[in-house]
């Protein structure tokens, strides 16, 4: 990687500016009256921009949102958003429960008199025509409730 | 002669680019969506050229929304002892690296078929075209750049990720060194040779760099 001037090594930092401000500015100096690290700046700038026009790659803004739309797949697939998931599902779930019970108690829940009941309430002669009879608690309610 | 002109500005340009990917991180660490998209905006030409120069024009839509998509779901375990332009280069070449190893591997096999069907006749220059991969895409705009990549195809792997790192990701040689876990002095063996076959080829097709 030697050459014969000693200042050679600098010219790949002077390229790629990695040199102090300090540095820079004598190697600067330096390039005017040495041919062969100018030769050899020439070169390293070639090579550089060579590379740089062949590998020039133009990629428009679908592929920006191509990245983002997959950042966002991946997001609600990705464990935390599984479990956002299946949270939700469950407290879903809940409500569900909740307001079928809710409307049980409301339909269900309502204080009812059975026909026992009912028959117990009865006045005496209807009570001793029920007796009289061979029909049901049911019926004879049916019976009576229509009379009434 | 106009030494340093064209290296301020790149020096200029790399401090705008270091001060803003401060800013935009930051609010990509708070899920600002909008950071993504400028941090895809950044960088996403040069990670475009890594891949193109690494492994060719075919990979560079793959691998490069594959290095974006990487870097932006790791982002929390970004440690801030790198520049995330070189965080995002690393997980880049790494991914080019990959590919190289399964495209050996896919060589390995297409070499065996197409041996097979040289016993059937086959030329020994049908085999050396059929196994080389095609270095000329259709993208080319000039005579001098086919050569340079068709010189750059022709450089072992790790020469053409070495220079490629030097001269298009513009990273240090301890940064090359860093990333590709080698010496310092191996990374600058890599770029130094790999420099000086590509010199010397272009200079016997092109009359290039007298």
């Amino acid at each position: 990687m030697g050459n014969s001037c000693p200042f050679f090594m600098y010219a790949d930092g002077f390229v790629h500016n990695e040199l102090s401000g300090d540095e820079r500015e004598r190697f600067g100096e330096h390039l005017l009256s040495c041919p062969v690290c100018n030769t050899e700046v020439q070169k390293l700038e070639s090579v550089r921009e060579s590379l740089e026009a062949a590998y020039t790659v133009r990629l428009d803004a679908q592929f920006n949102y191509s990245v983002l739309r997959s950042l966002r797949e991946k997001k609600s697939n990705s464990p935390i958003g599984e479990i956002k998931i299946a949270v939700e599902d469950i407290l879903i779930s809940l409500a569900t429960l909740v307001a079928i019970a809710l409307l049980s108690i409301q339909f269900f829940g309502t204080p009812r008199v059975s026909s026992v009941e009912m028959v117990g309430r009865l006045t005496n002669i209807e009570r001793s025509s029920i007796e009289q009879t061979s029909l049901s608690n049911d019926q004879v309610l049916e019976l009576v409730l229509r009379s009434r | 002669m106009n030494r340093g002109g064209s290296n301020s500005s790149i020096a200029a340009r790399n401090d705008d680019r270091r001060i803003r990917e401060k800013d935009l991180v930051d609010r990509a660490l708070a899920r600002d969506e909008s950071a993504y998209s400028e941090i895809v905006d950044l960088y996403k030409a040069k990670v475009a050229a890594t891949v193109y120069s690494i492994l060719g024009r075919e990979y560079v839509e793959e691998i490069s929304h594959e290095a974006f998509m990487r870097a932006f779901n790791s982002i929390e375990r970004y440690r801030r002892d790198s520049s995330f332009y070189t965080y995002l280069i690393r997980i880049t070449v790494n991914l080019c690296r990959d590919e190289i190893r399964r495209k050996q591997i896919k060589r390995i096999f297409n070499f065996t078929e197409v041996f097979s069907r040289n016993n059937d006749g086959g030329s020994e220059e049908q085999i050396r075209t059929e196994v080389s991969v095609d270095p000329v895409s259709v993208y080319d705009t000039g005579e001098t750049i086919n050569i340079v990549r068709e010189e750059m195809d022709e450089l072992p792997p790790i020469l053409r990720t070495a220079v490629t790192m030097r001269e298009i990701d513009e990273l240090s040689y301890s940064e090359i060194a860093k990333l590709l876990k080698i010496s310092v002095g191996t990374a600058k063996t890599r770029v130094f040779r790999a420099r000086q076959v590509l010199r010397d080829k272009l200079t016997k097709r092109l009359n290039y760099g007298k």
